[in-house]
């Protein structure tokens, strides 16, 4: 027994103010709402391939943000330009072992889990798959949720290299692979907000 | 219930839209940053090389920076020892900038705080930390994988404006890397180097002048070393001198130009000086070369002393250094072999010689020799000269042991004692009783030959010969006088004309003063009559119609 769902009684619900509205015949045309005009879609249009767009992008700029250094410290005229993975063996190597598992979960682990995620969830999509519906799509809310906080490394750099500016004495300089990590998160961020999950669900319609 | 409901609701309104999603920039756009980022890092990359070094105190393997000129061209990659641990192999990346610019003379230092003659340098690796320095270098040679690391810093950057000169002297005094070149007191250099001579008998010390200065050194330029201070105490008091406290510290070189007949060329760089031992050494020619040739002499060289001079047509050119006896164990002749020293570069060469030896084999074909002369009648001293002769027999230059054997002629001397002892031998050989005898029988036939009647004869005649001489004598006194008188009339005569002659011709006479007018009358009327030509040159008419009045124009 199918349960019953709007797709199926061929209404759409405005994302603004909320009316109710009948779907027309015409599938492929840009639907509006009645009553305040707003654009109205049954599903989030071409959600699977801009999600897709976003998270390659993500990937393809993950490589650099790694790779590339994400910020200097100069202190005293001494310092390198360390990546974050350099930043986290440095803490290990002295011995701020809790520290270390902050950064390594929330500037690698984290945004690499959150494209594996999205591109699972995409692909299961697309596959019409029926597997753990409702645990799919919590992940997902824990997916668009712990998103955010990635942005905290890009807030702390910013900072740092805007108040640390202390000439030859001490200075921070933020690294290409910053620029990177930031496209990282904002690029994953928009690929979860694209992704409509309610398309998990539609699977069991068919 | 619900079928009323959805009826009643209003359609949806259907406006056409693009299909096209700008989303797939994104990727695309990403794609294109990737790829640049890679390239980027690709292409700046540049040769990885080793650098051996004593020791690697201070590197930090991803930490020690490569600088030329306070720029970072690289990093060390990793450090580690060779095979048998004498060196420390460190690895480095250079950025693709500076890899192309690498060659065969490229240098490597480490950088330390240093103290040396030109101060302290470094400081700032205290806080920076230590770093690798670099000199390109101009060598034309392909790059290289694997460097031997300077253990001290380069003196003098390879791209540094001027000229580098070469010094030897005898020893190095209280010179060091970085002690000053002056010139008038302004420092004009420094010393980048100094090492010993190939036969360990000199010290070859390396200079660099900066430009400008560099011009003012001239081919006969004089380098003197002023390290230290000269203290003069002489009549006039005592006299101190110092080219600079730097170089009463550090030693120091001074350097000048002076006048002299020595061609003043400009110079190219690289060029040998002597450097000489101090101010007052100015004076002598200074040589930078020193070449060792034997003489060897059959004679006693009773007055050569070690230290002797040699000199070509009066000017020194070297000395004596050492005097030995040898004498052959089978023929048991004896040889005195004299080692001197010769400073070729005293006579200046105009032109290039490309071959010394070649130029002196030429030299002694022509007849070069040296041999001994008397420096000082009185005191016997005796000194070497080298001069050409003629009709000498041919020699060349043989080299026997370490020392070329340079050919001698007997000295001036040694002929003339040669020239007597030969005389004498031929005086000995002389047959003096036999000489002797004829002798005593010539006079003993002379005396016969007096004392014979024909000679008795010939005096009676010889002494009527002499009377008759007396009578004409006699009578020739007699008719002298005579004569005079009539000589001494005649020439009272003469005088008398010579005084009218005198008086008609001289000045004020009126023979002269009417001459003088008929002169002048004469030259008059040539006026005139050149007047009258000339009017009738113009007027040929005025022969038949005289002359016209002249009318004003």
């Amino acid at each position: 027994m199918q349960p019953l769902t709007a797709a199926r009684a061929g209404l759409i619900s405005c994302h603004v103010c909320h009316a109710l509205a009948r779907r027309p015949a015409a599938r492929d045309a840009a639907l509006h709402c009645p009553r305040c005009g707003a654009r109205i879609h049954q599903r989030i249009p071409g959600s699977l391939g801009e999600t897709w767009a976003y998270l390659l992008a993500a990937v393809v700029l993950y490589i650099p943000a790694n790779a590339y250094p994400i910020m200097s410290v100069v202190w005293l005229g001494r310092g390198e330009p360390a990546t974050i993975f350099e930043g986290v063996i440095q803490l290990i190597e002295e011995g701020m072992w809790p520290l270390a598992l902050i950064v390594f979960i929330a500037s690698i682990f984290i945004p690499l889990l959150k494209m594996i995620v999205l591109a699972f969830l995409l692909i299961s999509v697309q596959r019409r798959s029926r597997w753990r519906m409702v645990d799919r799509t919590r992940l997902y809310r824990m997916t668009e949720f712990v998103g955010r906080w990635s942005m905290v490394d890009i807030f702390v750099i910013g900072i740092l290299a805007a108040l640390v500016q202390f000439g030859s004495l001490a200075s921070i300089e933020p690294g290409i692979g910053s620029l990177s990590f930031a496209a990282v998160v904002v690029l994953t961020m928009f690929a979860a907000h694209r992704f409509d999950p309610r398309l998990i669900w539609d699977a069991c319609n068919d | 219930m619900t079928e009323p409901v959805t009826d009643q609701l209003p359609e949806a309104v259907v406006r056409e839209g693009s299909r096209f999603s700008l989303v797939w920039l994104v990727p695309l756009i990403a794609v294109l940053i990737g790829g640049w980022l890679i390239w980027k890092s690709f292409s700046d990359r540049g040769p990885t090389i080793v650098i051996s070094f004593t020791e690697a105190e201070g590197l930090e393997p991803g930490k020690t920076r490569v600088r030329y000129k306070d720029v970072d061209v690289g990093k060390v990659k990793r450090i580690e020892l060779n095979d048998d641990l004498s060196r420390v192999e460190v690895t480095v990346e250079l950025n693709r900038s500076i890899g192309s610019h690498l060659n065969d003379q490229t240098q490597f230092w480490i950088v330390r705080p240093r103290i040396n003659p030109k101060g302290i340098s470094g400081l700032n690796t205290l806080i920076s930390g230590i770093y690798i320095g670099m000199d390109p270098g101009k060598g034309s040679g392909p790059g290289m994988t694997h460097y031997i690391g300077r253990d001290e810093p380069l003196p003098v950057q390879s791209d540094a404006e001027g000229k580098p000169f070469v010094l030897s002297a005898d020893s190095l005094g209280s010179l060091d890397i970085g002690s000053g070149v002056y010139y008038r007191q302004i420092q004009v250099g420094e010393v980048t180097g100094y090492h010993l001579d190939s036969d360990g008998r000199s010290v070859i010390i390396d200079i660099f002048i900066n430009a400008p200065w560099d011009q003012l050194i001239r081919k006969n330029s004089r380098f003197w070393n002023a390290s230290g201070f000269d203290l003069k105490l002489t009549a006039d008091g005592v006299s101190l001198s110092l080219e600079s406290l730097a170089t009463l510290l550090t030693g120091g070189i001074a350097v000048d130009t002076p006048l002299n007949l020595e061609a003043g060329d400009p110079t190219v760089g690289g060029e040998r000086f002597a450097l000489l031992p101090d101010r007052e050494s100015l004076e002598n020619r200074p040589y930078s070369q020193t070449d060792y040739y034997l003489l060897y002499f059959d004679s006693s060289i009773r007055g050569l002393s070690v230290n002797a001079p040699v000199e070509f047509r009066g000017i020194k050119v070297g000395e004596v250094v050492d005097i030995d006896v040898q004498m052959d164990h089978r023929t048991l002749d004896v040889k005195i072999p004299v080692l001197i020293a010769l400073h070729p570069d005293v006579i200046t060469v105009t032109g290039k010689i490309d071959d010394t030896d070649l130029v002196l084999d030429e030299l002694i074909k022509r007849g070069l020799r040296a041999q001994l002369a008397p420096g000082n009648l009185l005191t016997g001293q005796l000194y070497v000269d080298i001069d050409f002769h003629d009709d000498v027999p041919p020699a060349q230059i043989v080299t026997e042991g370490p020392f070329r054997i340079f050919p001698t002629v007997p000295g001036a001397l040694e002929k003339i004692t040669r020239n007597v002892t030969e005389l004498l031998n031929k005086a000995g050989e002389i047959p003096l009783v036999e000489i002797a005898r004829d002798l005593g029988d010539t006079i003993a036939e002379l005396k016969r030959m007096l004392r014979s009647r024909e000679s008795k004869q010939a005096l009676s005649d010889l002494r009527r010969l002499l009377a008759n001489t007396a009578e004409i004598s006699h009578k020739l006194n007699q008719t002298v006088p005579q004569l005079s008188q009539q000589i001494s009339s005649t020439l009272n005569q003469l005088e008398k004309t010579l005084d009218t002659a005198d008086a008609t011709l001289s000045e004020d006479s009126p023979l002269v003063y009417d001459i003088r007018r008929l002169i002048d009358q004469l030259s008059s009327a040539v006026t005139s009559f050149e007047a009258l030509t000339d009017y009738l040159e113009r007027h040929p008419n005025a022969l038949l119609y005289g002359k016209t009045l002249e009318t004003p124009q």
